[in-house]
């Protein structure tokens, strides 16, 4: 089997995943969360494989490079980023209900990546510009940001859930009643955010040193670096405001909401202007 | 003059400040990467109307990046780093030098327990596993006694107050370094042909002519491709010279600067310099006698023969046929006028018995010589950008700062922990309080974790 049709049968799978999580929530019952960790682990795994089969291929190709090299593996290793980093939260804290909210994710971008009409899958040989140590430190830097942003926007959803008015129907109030109490998702927020302000961080910092070397400036306003530099700001404030001011809940759930939108367009909506990080471009 | 004073430092010294610059900053980039910038912006002229095009250029919204408004809001924002940083620095160091605290309960800080709880363990046996964790934990214990009472305190990370301190230093370190740049730096861009030379590059924006300390010449421009077609490797083959003595040379490719004398060099274009003149070759009985570059108005003479050779006309596409050159020979015994078409060979084919018909398009009129044309061979120019930043260490000892500050902020934490052991016979009463200036949760697992080793059965010695 190919890597790329392991990964179509990957997209499904976080989608049945997806679903387990969404029964053990209506149903309150532990043994759909035990399948649907289950499922999502043997989902991550296959993922994991896949990525690693590709990376091989493209050495049998002739034009070996890691597979963070266009817009396709750039998908499918940010779904892989949000989905272990999801794991790794569900094992600290014992509690399976941001499943049902962050799976579903890494299902789109997955989704994206196989049936969206304009993303090539083929392995492409890397052109000059991308030809670089710095392309690896980058990238992973980058995209693990983006996974923490993506985790802690789906936690200020459970949040505003969790706060929301307590509706009539049976099914939902057991459903709200499983998100874990909001301090609780309060400080899982914050500790997204500060990972991927850190990693976005690097990311940028590596961005830079790579730039310098590539395009002769470390800094010359390109949309993406700016759009980083704007995500970089909201989640700074995000941070400021929980540490110096001390704010709690709704504000920062709302604020890594907000930075998400910063996060999509960084990632998604510079592709639509012009500039210099055109590699994304299908 | 003191009220003015403070009026301007308390405002300075606001963090919502910061974050409504924060907030102005992130819109004016919004904006900066909708509004097409700079060269970009040129564009935009016939688009849309005049006006509105004066008025983007008298709000310097088509270079918001290197507008006097957003350096102010950078610079502001500068200087309520500094001021903020100033302003919480002593209270910091309040907390860092006087933050220690002792085992004893009548200690300052001492706070009130957070756990009380019985321990099944004897109290000698509790203790020195106690002692021996947080040592291992903390580094930093104090293990005293009072009566029957053992008394514990173990701290770490009191450095992590100054942490938010060199995030900022970091911060105020690369912007220096920036503007540093930005006034002593130049970004410089030349073309140069394949075995060109020049010591003059074009600033980047002004235009403006540059001389460089040496002269650098392109030696050889290549490319390489992948078998699909995807570009492979610019490269371009560099000599420095300083009059005609060489210097150093070096190739230039993408990712790959060169660095000579405080000056960088980057592969950033290429291209191809059309050639318009052309090549003619002379055959006779298929031995070539004579090659030619030529335009309209050569002349050239052909060996062996007392003929000379004129070119009265070169097209580029004569007839639809493709490239051409009317030729004009004078020999002692006759004079000729013929075409020497480029693509010839495939002409004839194409249309068989031509030059029975039309012997003006016979390129071997002139027996027993035979006339072709083929194009002059055409070069490569390479377009390298060059530049000096003597502030790029600053920048980088910066970020350097920066990031570790941000480690020391959210990786270390100033973390205490008091615990009071009283002896209760078979087992020991305990009382555990934890502080730490920022990570709760992480206070809260060192507490649980403390409290099940305390609880935890232990084998009793035979």
């Amino acid at each position: 089997m190919s890597h790329t049709s392991i990964l179509s049968w990957v997209t499904f799978v976080y989608f049945v995943s997806f679903l387990f999580y969404l029964l053990s929530m209506l149903r309150s019952e532990a043994f759909w969360g035990r399948i649907a960790t289950g499922t999502a682990l043997a989902g991550y795994v296959a993922h994991t494989l896949a990525l690693i089969i590709r990376w091989i291929a493209s050495y049998r190709l002739g034009i070996g490079h890691v597979p963070l090299a266009n817009f396709y593996e750039s998908l499918i290793f940010f779904a892989w980023a949000v989905v272990l980093l999801y794991l790794l939260i569900e094992w600290r804290t014992r509690n399976r209900s941001p499943g049902a909210f962050v799976v579903p994710c890494a299902f789109l971008a997955m989704a994206m990546a196989s049936l969206s009409p304009g993303v090539d899958s083929r392995i492409q040989p890397l052109i000059p510009a991308l030809q670089s140590n710095w392309l690896t430190s980058h990238v992973v830097t980058c995209f693990l940001a983006y996974a923490a942003f993506t985790v802690a926007f789906a936690l200020g959803i459970m949040f505003f859930l969790k706060r929301g008015e307590v509706s009539k129907q049976n099914g939902l109030k057991r459903f709200r009643e499983l998100i874990p109490h909001p301090e609780v998702l309060d400080e899982l927020i914050y500790q997204c955010a500060v990972m991927g302000f850190i990693l976005l961080t690097l990311g940028i910092v590596t961005g830079s040193v790579w730039a310098h070397y590539a395009w002769g400036s470390y800094w010359s306003w390109d949309p993406k670096e700016t759009w980083s530099l704007i995500t970089w700001l909201i989640y700074a404030a995000l941070l400021h405001a929980r540490l110096v001011r001390r704010w709690r809940g709704g504000p920062l759930a709302l604020m890594a909401v907000c930075g998400f939108a910063a996060v999509l367009f960084t990632y998604f909506g510079v592709n639509l202007l012009p500039g210099l990080h055109t590699y994304l471009q299908t | 003059m003191s009220k003015k004073c403070n009026a301007f430092w308390t405002f300075f010294s606001s963090v919502k400040l910061t974050v409504a610059l924060f907030i102005a900053i992130a819109f004016a980039s919004v904006l900066g990467t909708f509004i097409p910038q700079q060269e970009a912006a040129e564009t935009l002229t016939g688009r849309i109307s005049p006006g509105v095009i004066q008025l983007l250029r008298t709000l310097q919204l088509s270079n918001i990046f290197h507008s006097l408004w957003f350096t102010i809001l950078l610079a502001l924002l500068c200087l309520n780093l500094f001021v903020c940083s100033l302003n919480r620095f002593p209270a910091a160091f309040r907390q860092f030098s006087r933050s220690r605290s002792s085992a004893k309960p009548d200690a300052p800080n001492h706070p009130e327990p957070d756990k009380q709880f019985a321990a099944k363990n004897p109290l000698p046996i509790t203790a020195a596993l106690l002692s021996t964790i947080l040592q291992k934990r903390f580094g930093h214990i104090e293990h005293t006694t009072e009566g029957s009472r053992h008394l514990l305190y173990a701290e770490k990370g009191r450095f992590s107050y100054f942490g938010p301190y060199i995030v900022h230093v970091g911060i105020l370190i690369i912007l220096g370094g920036a503007i540093a740049g930005f006034l002593l730096g130049f970004e410089g861009y030349t073309e140069l042909g394949e075995g060109e030379s020049t010591d003059t590059v074009y600033m980047k924006g002004s235009k403006a002519a540059k001389k460089l300390p040496f002269t650098i010449r392109c030696d050889r421009f290549s490319l390489e491709f992948y078998d699909d077609g995807t570009p492979k490797r610019y490269r371009s083959d560099i000599s420095f010279l300083r009059g005609e003595r060489l210097l150093s040379q070096g190739n230039i490719l993408v990712n790959h600067p060169l660095q000579f004398e405080g000056f960088r060099f980057y592969q950033a274009n290429y291209g191809i310099i059309p050639d318009s003149r052309m090549t003619m070759t002379v055959r006779r009985h298929d031995e070539k006698v004579a090659e030619q570059t030529i335009e309209e108005g050569s002349e050239f003479d052909l060996p062996g023969v007392k003929a000379g050779v004129r070119i009265l006309r070169l097209e580029s596409n004569f007839m639809n046929l493709g490239p051409a050159a009317k030729v004009y020979i004078s020999s002692p015994g006759e004079d000729l006028q013929f075409w020497v078409f480029q693509d010839i060979d495939r002409i004839v084919q194409e249309n068989p018995g031509l030059l029975m018909q039309m012997p003006i398009m016979d390129p071997g009129l002139f027996k027993p010589y035979v006339f072709s044309l083929a194009p002059a061979g055409s070069r490569y120019f390479t377009g390298l950008m060059v530049n000096r930043d003597p502030s790029l260490p600053i920048v980088i000892t910066g970020a350097l700062i920066m990031v570790l500050g941000l480690l020391g902020v959210f990786f270390y934490d100033h973390r205490r922990v008091w615990i009071s052991l009283e002896d209760r016979g078979e087992g020991t009463e305990v009382s555990l309080a934890g502080r730490c200036n920022r990570n709760i949760a992480g206070l809260n697992r060192e507490l649980d974790f403390l409290t099940e080793k305390i609880e935890s059965p232990v084998e009793s010695p035979k």
